[in-house]
C-alpha cells in the first residue's frame, strides 16, 4: 500500500518536473509578453525596399544579449535643487507647468527646468537660444573637437556626466538671414551640439543621453538630458546582423527617397532603444541600428532603421 | 437565381448611395467654419490709379498730401521723405513715448491712468519753443490748439513740437481697466492714433473702416517729413501691409464717414487638419490623428484661444490651405484663424492630402497666408522647410504670416507631440522653442540626422534682433507683427536630439 502511494507520488513529481521543464525559462510573465509595443512604423519616411546589398562587412555579435528592465524616474524638489546646484544656480526654485509639471530655477542668464515625471532636464542661456546673438556667428564657433572637450569638461567639472555616458557625436544648429529683395542669404548662426549617449552592456542606448550645445566663444548655451534608468533583467537570444537585414525588408527604411529600389547597408550596430518619456516601456531591448544609402528612380539618399533584435519579445521597439 | 437578384439589388443600392455621397460630400466639406468671410478691403486693379474726390477736384490717391501743421517748416537738410521704417515713437518695454527734435505726430497706445492722462501731465515738461500742441478736427477741417487739461485719448493724434529729444513715461491703465476705444472719422482728412503697444499692418489696424479709408500717412519725426503713404489695397511701397507703429498717429483720408472701434480684449482662433489614411497614394501615417487632436484639445484649455475646426483624413482638404487667387478657400478656413496646425506627409514642394476632391498637393506657390488672419503655421510634415529650398519656396506665402515651423528633413509623428507642443506654448515658450522642444522629445525613431526648422519674417533687417523668431502665441508673451510682404527672413534649424 505504502509502496503504491510512493509510486503514485513519484509519478506526479515526475510529471510536475517535466511540465515545468517545458515552460521556456526565458519568457517574461504573461503580462509582459502582452506588451508587444509598436511596430516600426510611424515616421513619415518609412518605405518598403526590395533589394538590399552590403557595402560593408557585417559585425559579429554574441548570440544573446541582456534585456534591461526600466526603472521609473520621479524627481522631487530636493532632487531638482541638487541638480540646479551642480549647475551653480542659486535662484529660487518654482513649480511650473500645466499638464507637464516641472521645477524651474532662474539665475540670469540661465534657466534650469526639470520635468518631475520623466526627469527630462534642460539648462538654457535664455537670450541666446533664438540664435541671433552676434557672438554666435559661425566664425566664432570652436572646432568640433574643441567643442567636445568643452562639453566633456563642463559636464565632468560640474559632476553632471552620468555614469555610462559615452561620446557619440556632434550635430549643428544653424541660422540664416535672407533678403528677399536681392535673394542673398548669409549664415548668421551656428552651434555645436555634443552628444553623450548612455551605454548598457557596452552598447549605446538611443534615446537616452545628455548633450551640451556650445556656441560662440565656447560658451555653453544649453545642456539637455533625457535618461532612461534601467536594471538587468535576463539574457535573450538575439538575431544575427544578417537576419536583422532580412527583417529590414519587412520593416522598410526611413528615407525621403521616393519609391526606393535598392538599399546599400553601410553600418550595422547593436544598441538599445529608449522610447520618449511617458511612453510605457517596461524593457530596453537589444536593437540593430542599420544605416546606409538608398537609390530611387532618379535620386539617391540615405536611410536608417532600427530593427528589434529579440524575436521572443516581439517586433516592437518597446 | 434568387441570390443573383439580391446581389444585383444590393449593387444598385450601393451605387445610389455612392453617387449621393459624392454629391453631398463637397457641400458638407465646406461647413467647417462659421466665421465671417474675408473682411479685407477691395484692392484696386493692378496698374490703375484709384481716384478720390477732394475739394480741389479728383486726385489719384497716391498723390494725396496731408496738411502740415501751422508753423511747420521743411527740414533744413536735403529733403528726404520718411522711410518705411520711421524713427521710433514708443518703447513698449518701458511704456515710454519718444519725442524727436522738431514736430512729432504722436498718440497713446492705450488708455492712460487717471491723473496721468492730460496734456499737462504728459507734455508739461517739454520745451515746445512757444508752439501750441495741435489736433485736427476732421469735421470742420480745422486745426485746434490743445489746452493743458485736455485729455490725451487713444485713437487720437496730437502734433507737438519739441525743442530737443524727450523720453516721456506713459502710465497706462492696468489691463483690467482697459476698455475699447472709439473715434468717429469724417470724409476727408483725419488724424488717427495707433492703437496697441505692438506694431501692426495698416490693413489690420484700419480693418473696421472697410473700404472707407483711402490712404494713411505717418510723419517721420526723424527726418521731419511725411512717410510714404499706405494705400488701401495698395501694393509695393504703398502697400497697406506695411506697418503702423505704437506711439505714432497717422493722417487717414476717408471717402465716407465711419466709426473706428478697437477693443482691448480679443479672442484668437486656431485650427488643425491631419491626414493618416492616404488611400494607397502614400503610406499610411500613424498617429497623425492623435498628434493633431492632442494639440487641438490642449489649446482649447486656453481662455484666449478658440478652436474653429479640426478635420481629419478626407475632411482635410487642399482647398482649405489654398489662396482664393488660385482657386482655394483658405480665407474661410485656415487663413480665417490665427494659428493653423497640419500633420501629414510633405516634401520640399508642399504637403499632401488624402482625398481626390482637390488635387493632392498644396504647393508652396498656391499659398498666401496672413492676407486674412493667419499669423503662424505649423507643418508636421517631412521636408517642407528643407534648408536648400524653403526660403525661396515659401517667402511668397508670407502675406501677414509671422512664421512657419516644420522639418528640414524627415520628421516624425507621435501621439504625445501635439499636446506637448501646445502645453509648452501655454507655458510661455516661444513658438520656435516649443516646436523644437517637442520635436526633440518625440521625433523617433531617429538617428540624430533629423532636423526641425522655422522660417520667420524679419522686419528690420537687423541680424541681431530675433523679430518673429521670438514670437509667443497671443496671451502668453510678446510677438511682433511683420509687414505683409516681409523684406527679410530668418531661417533656423535644430537637430532632433538624443537619438544616436
Amino acid at each position: 500500500m505504502v509502496g503504491k502511494q510512493i509510486a503514485i507520488g513519484f509519478t506526479l513529481l515526475l510529471l510536475l518536473v517535466a511540465g515545468t521543464a517545458l515552460i521556456p525559462a526565458v519568457s517574461p510573465p504573461d503580462d509582459e509578453v502582452g506588451h508587444g509595443g509598436i511596430e516600426v512604423l510611424g515616421p513619415y519616411g518609412v518605405q518598403n525596399i526590395s533589394e538590399i546589398a552590403f557595402g560593408t562587412a557585417l559585425p559579429k555579435y554574441p548570440g544573446q544579449a541582456m534585456v534591461y528592465k526600466t526603472v521609473d524616474t520621479a524627481v522631487s524638489k530636493d532632487d531638482a535643487l541638487k541638480v540646479a546646484e551642480k549647475f551653480g544656480m542659486s535662484g529660487q526654485i518654482e513649480e511650473s507647468g500645466r499638464r507637464i509639471k516641472r521645477y524651474v530655477v532662474k539665475d540670469d542668464p540661465y534657466t534650469f527646468e526639470i520635468e518631475t515625471e520623466s526627469g527630462y532636464m534642460i539648462y538654457t542661456w535664455n537670450d541666446r537660444y533664438s540664435g541671433v546673438d552676434p557672438r554666435d556667428g559661425p566664425e566664432n564657433i570652436p572646432t568640433d573637437e574643441e567643442c567636445r572637450k568643452i562639453a566633456e569638461s563642463f559636464l565632468t567639472s560640474h559632476g553632471l556626466m552620468p555614469e555610462g555616458a559615452a561620446y557619440s557625436g556632434v550635430s549643428h544648429g544653424e541660422g540664416f538671414f535672407s533678403n528677399s529683395t536681392d535673394g542673398t542669404s548669409i549664415q548668421t548662426y551656428k552651434d555645436t551640439c555634443v552628444h553623450f549617449t548612455d551605454t548598457l552592456s557596452g552598447y549605446p542606448v538611443a534615446g537616452s543621453g545628455i548633450y551640451v550645445t556650445v556656441g560662440g566663444g565656447g560658451d555653453v548655451l544649453k545642456v539637455g538630458k533625457r535618461w532612461r534608468d534601467a536594471e538587468p533583467y535576463k539574457d535573450f537570444a538575439i538575431l544575427s546582423p544578417e537576419a536583422a537585414i532580412e527583417e529590414l525588408k519587412q520593416t522598410g527604411v526611413v528615407t525621403t527617397i521616393g519609391s526606393p529600389k535598392k538599399a546599400v547597408v553601410e553600418e550595422v550596430k547593436l544598441c538599445y532603444y529608449a522610447s520618449p518619456p511617458r511612453d510605457e516601456q517596461p524593457y530596453l531591448k537589444p536593437t540593430y541600428y542599420i544605416h546606409g544609402t538608398v537609390e530611387g528612380e532618379n535620386e539617391t539618399g540615405t536611410f536608417f532603421q532600427y530593427v528589434p533584435a529579440v524575436p521572443e519579445l516581439g517586433k516592437g521597439l518597446y | 437565381m434568387r441570390n443573383t437578384d439580391i446581389s444585383g439589388y444590393l449593387v444598385r443600392v450601393l451605387f445610389v448611395l455612392l453617387v449621393a455621397g459624392i454629391a453631398v460630400a463637397p457641400v458638407l466639406g465646406e461647413q467647417g467654419t462659421d466665421e465671417e468671410s474675408d473682411p479685407g478691403v477691395a484692392a484696386p486693379d493692378e496698374g490703375s490709379a484709384v481716384i478720390v474726390m477732394t475739394s480741389a477736384g479728383p486726385v489719384a490717391v497716391e498723390d494725396l498730401v496731408p496738411p502740415y501743421p501751422p508753423g511747420w517748416e521743411p527740414p533744413r537738410s536735403p529733403a528726404v521723405q520718411g522711410g518705411l521704417y520711421p524713427a521710433t515713437a514708443f518703447d513698449p518695454a518701458s511704456n515710454t513715448l519718444i519725442l524727436h527734435e522738431g514736430w512729432n505726430l504722436v498718440s497713446t497706445p492705450l488708455w492712460l491712468a487717471d491723473g496721468h492722462d492730460t496734456m499737462m501731465a504728459i507734455f508739461g515738461g517739454v520745451d515746445t519753443a512757444a508752439h501750441s500742441a495741435l489736433r485736427y478736427n476732421g469735421s470742420s477741417s480745422h486745426w485746434e490748439a490743445m489746452g493743458p487739461l485736455d485729455e490725451f485719448r487713444p485713437l487720437e493724434g496730437v502734433w507737438i513740437y519739441a525743442n530737443g529729444s524727450y523720453r516721456i513715461p506713459l502710465y497706462l491703465k492696468p489691463a483690467q481697466e482697459q476698455t475699447a476705444a472709439t473715434t468717429h472719422l469724417y470724409s476727408g482728412w483725419n488724424v488717427v492714433g495707433f492703437w496697441d503697444v505692438h506694431q501692426a499692418c495698416a490693413r489690420d489696424m484700419l480693418l473696421p473702416l472697410g473700404s472707407a479709408w483711402a490712404t494713411a500717412t505717418g510723419y517721420d519725426a526723424g527726418v521731419q517729413d511725411y512717410e510714404v503713404s499706405m494705400v488701401n489695397g495698395g501694393t509695393g511701397s504703398s502697400s497697406d501691409q506695411r506697418l503702423m507703429f505704437p506711439g505714432k498717429a497717422y493722417w487717414v483720408y476717408m471717402t465716407a464717414e465711419e466709426d473706428l472701434i478697437r477693443s482691448y480684449y480679443r479672442s484668437y482662433s486656431y485650427c488643425a487638419e491631419w491626414v493618416g489614411d492616404y488611400h494607397g497614394t502614400q503610406a499610411p501615417l500613424a498617429w497623425a490623428d492623435e498628434e493633431a487632436e492632442g494639440f487641438y484639445d490642449t489649446l482649447a484649455g486656453s481662455s484666449s484661444w478658440t478652436g474653429r475646426f479640426i478635420n481629419g483624413n478626407d475632411a482635410a482638404m487642399e482647398r482649405h490651405w489654398k489662396d482664393p487667387a488660385f482657386g482655394g478657400v483658405d480665407s474661410n478656413y485656415i487663413d480665417n484663424t490665427h494659428l493653423a496646425f497640419f500633420v501629414g506627409h510633405g516634401g520640399t514642394d508642399g504637403f499632401v492630402f488624402g482625398t481626390a476632391a482637390d488635387d493632392y498637393n498644396l504647393d508652396y506657390d498656391e499659398a498666401r497666408w496672413g492676407n486674412t488672419k493667419t499669423d503662424w503655421i505649423v507643418l508636421g510634415s517631412c521636408n517642407t522647410l528643407n534648408a536648400s529650398t524653403c526660403r525661396e519656396n515659401w517667402e511668397d506665402a508670407f502675406e501677414g504670416l509671422h512664421s512657419i515651423c516644420g522639418f528640414d528633413t524627415i520628421g516624425g509623428t507621435h501621439p504625445d507631440m501635439g499636446w506637448y507642443f501646445a502645453d509648452l506654448l501655454m507655458e510661455g515658450k516661444t513658438i520656435w522653442e516649443a516646436w523644437y522642444m517637442a520635436t526633440d522629445m518625440y521625433v523617433f525613431p531617429n538617428d540624430g540626422s533629423l532636423r526641425t526648422a522655422i522660417l520667420a519674417a524679419d522686419i528690420d533687417g537687423d541680424l541681431s534682433t530675433p523679430d518673429c523668431l521670438d514670437d509667443h502665441i497671443y496671451g502668453y508673451g510678446s510677438s511682433i507683427n511683420p509687414p505683409g510682404d516681409p523684406p527679410n527672413f530668418q531661417y533656423k534649424t535644430d537637430s532632433c536630439k538624443l537619438e544616436v
